[in-house]
């Protein structure tokens, strides 16, 4: 019982070293953002999933922020219509190779809910999960203030707090430094899509798309240099 | 101590079991108003700009405006 407590403790330490880092000016060493695009995007119709005639500029990008105790974390950072939102949670995107009951094979990025007989995975293609926006006054409204129930057939329902955005980036060329910690720190990528969704009371979800990139940039960034 | 492994594993089982006889076929997201939020929906009207950092006043909150309007600087230039 002993060790058990040992190693739930290291363990609780090693996840508070890993996503502990503060995101303030005072603790951050430096930041490089590898990959940050300037664009158009577009409201989408909910009946038709097509671009209206709603477009606006939208700017996206990676930040790898470097504490002062040399931590590194990738957050994405995106401002459009007006508001700035940060991702909260980021994941891998997988093309996976599927083999399905029937005996076809298809190249997915989403598993198909019935049908499934293996799959395996062939490369990284994307970045998902779920946004903060970032209020005037610097506080960050994280849910909606509502919550869901996802399910899948032969999985059990869990209930979520519904965030106020939702992003998926993909890339060609994706790599990251480590995938097996959620620190998502990437090295290399072009942007090749981006796709929105809104949530907002009363079960809204508005999604977006991106309808062009009209320039990307990389560069490097201490808080602590005049601007 | 075999008594207390095995009463271990009784109650993980029990509880898969439990969370077994909650599956159910959901496809669409349910959704239910808890509490009332602050969230302020996108206007395509307005253009990427930088923001008066100064305004933020929360430590991470002023971080990022700050990241932001470096993004905003760099891309723009370009």
């Amino acid at each position: 019982m002993k060790k058990l407590i040992v190693l739930l403790f290291a363990m609780a330490l090693l996840a508070s070293l890993v996503y502990g880092i503060t995101l303030t000016a005072d603790a951050t060493r430096s930041v490089h953002v590898p990959a940050a695009a300037l664009g158009r995007i577009c409201f989408v119709a909910s009946d038709t999933g097509d671009c209206t005639d709603k477009v606006g500029e939208i700017l996206f990008g990676n930040a790898v922020v470097e504490s002062m105790g040399g931590d590194r974390i990738g957050m994405i950072l995106i401002q459009f219509g007006g508001n700035i939102y940060r991702s909260t949670t980021t994941g891998p995107v997988y093309l996976y190779r599927v083999t399905m009951t029937d005996g076809s094979v298809l190249e997915k990025t989403d598993l198909p809910e019935s049908g499934l007989e293996s799959y395996e995975p062939i490369r990284m293609v994307g970045l998902r999960g779920r946004l903060s926006q970032v209020l005037p006054d610097g506080t960050e409204v994280i849910t909606t203030g509502e919550t869901r129930t996802l399910s899948h057939p032969g999985k059990i329902s869990v209930d979520e707090d519904v965030p106020v955005g939702e992003y998926d980036i993909r890339y060609s060329g994706l790599v990251l430094e480590d995938t097996e910690t959620s620190r998502q720190v990437m090295t290399a990528g072009e942007y090749e899509d981006i796709q929105i969704t809104i949530n907002a009371p009363g079960g809204v979800m508005d999604k977006y798309k991106l309808v062009e990139i009209v320039s990307t940039t990389s560069f490097d960034w201490s808080p602590s240099t005049p601007k | 101590m075999n008594t207390k492994i095995f009463a271990v594993i009784a109650i993980i089982s029990l509880l898969v079991l439990a969370g077994c006889a909650k599956v159910e076929k959901q496809p669409v997201p349910v959704v239910k108003q808890t509490e009332p939020s602050k969230v302020i929906l996108p206007d395509l009207s307005k253009g990427v700009s930088t923001v008066d950092a100064s305004t933020y006043k929360d430590p991470q909150g002023s971080f990022i405006a700050q990241l932001m309007n470096q993004m905003v600087e760099k891309t723009k230039a370009k």
